[in-house]
């Protein structure tokens, strides 16, 4: 599709830092997330994460609007227009108001942060976006995790257990991906304090300092990590656990950090994975390789791990397996992806 | 007055243009913009599309080098080079005209402030260049849009009927070559009358029995050669058809009421198919882009043909006046799941559709029946 896919022009293909921001925001279900901009930026998110949901068996729909600006707004200014959308969004008496910039105002120079700044009874919270003149998708979602921190309110107490931040909200297998991570800290004894942010309201976030450990879904940056630590003192762990060994130094980490005793956690993962060993037996001594279809992240290290525990060889030569686009998270992920690769290897 | 200040449930002028232009196989569509405004566009629009993945250092020292780099790569694949401005770089202002002289490319400013799909739709049909040539046999195809899902249909069905009558097919706006509608017929059908090119004379619509009928007396007074005749015998025939089973269901049960949403021309088509064979009340006509008269749907509708694109509107539409059937997106249909629900506009992501099913012609009519009657008594068993 472009001529120049060069390692150095990735984050061209990355989409756009308004649907990076509002895979965070339209999850608050208490608020109203105005994407400002012409209403096609809007519809075009919207039409986005209908689809995505539907695809998750999800029959909804998100607060989303748009200050719908026209050729009069980009000529005399879209501040009027968003004044407006934030009045609109009051009508539904949202208890937060999320503020996404697309690249149109970020170019004629609308003053967001001031209109934001005005005293409305509830927090109107500009998330830094500006289109694809933020950067992309990521820097999108990273802004929209940092900007909805601003909810949360200090506590005296850090023992309400571990807040989950930055699931990948419309990734296929979210809801699997958090249910293993629960799974594994239930091992330890430790309860979820808050999902930061899938499916919480307003009053949820404003608890979120009462955790005392952030499990942060994929900080492959470190950005995250820094900002959380700095700004609440919880400690981070900065990603979901991906690969056996991974899984096994994931529940080692969290029993450190939490000051629980992890080893029959870990006792009863290592059983796991043995059954999970002898479960897919039947694969030993086949032979595949990987295709990551030239875009996507192969953790190599990963699924060599996983190929030896079950006894397979990698080599060019044998089966393709496609790469999947989201590294398995856990035990249970490993599983899924095994079967899979069983699928392919006996096709 | 801003078009939607809601939740927008239809996309921008740029989708629209690109739209128009993908469809001729000798133009390569070039989404000057960022990656967002591209995946949307190859989202919504079948054919291929390229773009040029912008990024923040091209708007602030200029585009021209990106442009240039991807219009060399494709001109070498196609003939002519659209190229499609989206918001930023309309704004930039620079001259991509001049920078892109070296090559054989249009450029149509649709960024998406400017409108929605059909009014970026009508700005690429005005740069196409397309004209009436004299000489030309046979009719044009209007309103083959590739974000309908329903146009592939459209034009089978109208290629059948054309054929049938002995009429050949000359340009089709827009699935065709650019060589092709720059020598159009003088004369036109319209598969959506709402998205029509104004390229020659209309002999009218072809949604409906009734215009079906008026539409082919026309082409037979116009076409010498043509022989109309058996595509009025089966206009006559599937009416009858319609009659029959509409009868079948109102002897056991009452007239449907309907809630309507859709690109106005196929919303006024189901409201007058509704009204004329199953004495429905139409209660929502929600049109996505701007009607060209607020009329009611046809007499005894009695609703008017209001435009909204507003997801909240449409659910307050929906709620306030609990119709018997839905037609509309996947949108309406998640509205309100539990209501019988017929496809009849972008997007339709909740109900398979794998064939090329119409609207226009009498398969159109006869699918449009089928799917109310399907619906319906699939909740009255």
């Amino acid at each position: 599709m472009n001529s120049n896919p060069l390692h150095l022009n990735t984050s061209r293909f990355e989409g756009c830092t308004v649907t990076g921001a509002l895979s965070v925001s339209a999850f608050v279900n208490d608020a109203v997330s105005i994407v400002h901009g012409p209403a096609g930026c809007s519809h075009l998110n919207m039409n986005l994460f209908h689809t995505t949901l539907l695809q998750h068996n999800t029959f909804r729909f998100f607060d989303i609007i748009t200050s719908g600006m026209d050729e009069n707004d980009v000529i005399f200014g879209g501040e009027k227009a968003l004044k407006e959308s934030i009045t609109t969004a009051l009508e539904r008496s949202p208890k937060a108001i999320f503020v996404i910039s697309t690249c149109i105002p970020e170019t004629i120079g609308d003053d967001i942060l001031q209109i934001c700044a005005e005293d409305r009874g509830v927090p109107v919270i500009p998330i830094k976006s500006s289109g694809f003149l933020g950067g992309s998708f990521n820097e999108g979602y990273e802004s929209a995790l940092t900007a909805l921190l601003e909810l949360a309110e200090p506590q005296e107490r850090h023992d309400g257990g571990v807040n989950i931040v930055g699931e990948k909200n419309l990734e296929f297998e979210v809801e699997e991906n958090f249910l293993e991570v629960e799974r594994l800290l239930s091992a330890l004894n430790l309860d979820v304090n808050v999902r930061f942010v899938r499916d919480v309201d307003t009053n949820d976030i404003r608890n979120f300092c009462k955790g005392d450990l952030n499990v942060i879904r994929d900080d492959q940056t470190g950005n995250l990590t820094r900002h959380f630590e700095k700004t609440t003192g919880i400690p981070s762990v900065g990603s979901f656990p991906t690969g056996p060994g991974n899984t096994i130094k994931f529940l080692m980490r969290v029993g450190d950090v939490c000051g629980v005793d992890s080893r029959d956690a870990v006792q009863e993962e290592f059983a796991l994975q043995e059954e999970l060993v002898a479960d897919f037996s039947d694969l030993r001594g086949e032979t595949i390789t990987f295709d990551s279809f030239g875009f996507q992240n192969t953790d190599a290290l990963i699924f060599d791990e996983v190929a030896r525990l079950i006894g397979i060889r990698v080599d060019d030569s044998g089966t393709v397996i496609p790469v999947p686009m989201g590294m398995p998270v856990g035990t249970t992920g490993l599983r899924h992806m095994l079967k899979q690769w069983r699928r392919f290897i006996h096709a | 007055m801003r078009e939607c200040t809601g939740t927008p449930v239809w996309p921008c002028a740029m989708v629209g243009a690109a739209s128009c232009l993908a469809g001729f196989s000798d133009v390569g569509v070039v989404i000057h913009g960022s990656s967002g405004c591209y995946y949307f566009a190859d989202y919504a629009i079948p054919d291929p599309l390229y773009c040029t993945f912008l990024m923040e250092d091209e708007v602030v020292f200029g585009s021209e080098e990106r442009l240039i780099e991807i219009v060399e790569g494709i001109s070498q694949i196609y003939p002519n080079i659209a190229v499609v401005n989206t918001c930023v770089p309309s704004l930039m202002g620079e001259d991509i005209r001049d920078f892109l002289s070296g090559y054989n490319t249009f450029v149509i400013d649709a960024p998406g402030y400017t409108g929605q799909m059909e009014a970026g739709w009508h700005m690429a049909l005005r740069t196409l260049d397309a004209s009436v040539d004299a000489e030309r046999e046979g009719v044009n195809i209007d309103g083959i849009c590739s974000v309908d899902r329903f146009a592939p249909g459209n034009l089978m069905e109208i290629k059948r009927l054309l054929g049938m009558a002995g009429i050949s097919v000359a340009g089709i706006f827009s699935a065709d070559t650019l060589e092709s509608v720059r020598h159009a017929s003088p004369v036109t059908v319209e598969a959506c009358p709402a998205l029509s090119s104004d390229i020659g004379t209309s002999a009218g619509s072809l949604l409906g029995i009734d215009n079906l009928r008026d539409t082919f007396g026309q082409l037979g007074n116009l076409f010498e050669t043509a022989d109309t005749d058996p595509v009025l015998d089966e206009i006559d025939r599937t009416e009858e058809v319609i009659i029959k089973e509409c009868d079948r269901f109102l002897r056991r049960f009452d007239p449907p009421s309907a809630a309507v949403f859709s690109i106005s021309s196929y919303a006024e088509l189901v409201s007058e198919l509704l009204r004329d064979y199953l004495d429905s009340e139409v209660v929502s006509i929600g049109c996505r882009d701007l009607p060209r008269s607020s009329a009611p749907a046809g007499p005894g509708a009695g609703v008017r043909m209001g435009h909204t694109t507003d997801l909240r509107r449409i659910r307050e539409m929906i709620r306030s006046e609990t119709p018997d059937i839905i037609f509309g997106s996947s949108f309406e249909n998640t509205l309100s799941p539990e209501t019988p629900f017929v496809s009849l506009t972008y997007p339709l992501k909740t109900t398979a559709m794998l064939h090329h099913r119409p609207v226009a012609g009498t398969e159109g009519v006869l699918s449009i029946i089928e799917g109310v009657l399907n619906s319906l008594m699939a909740v009255k068993k």
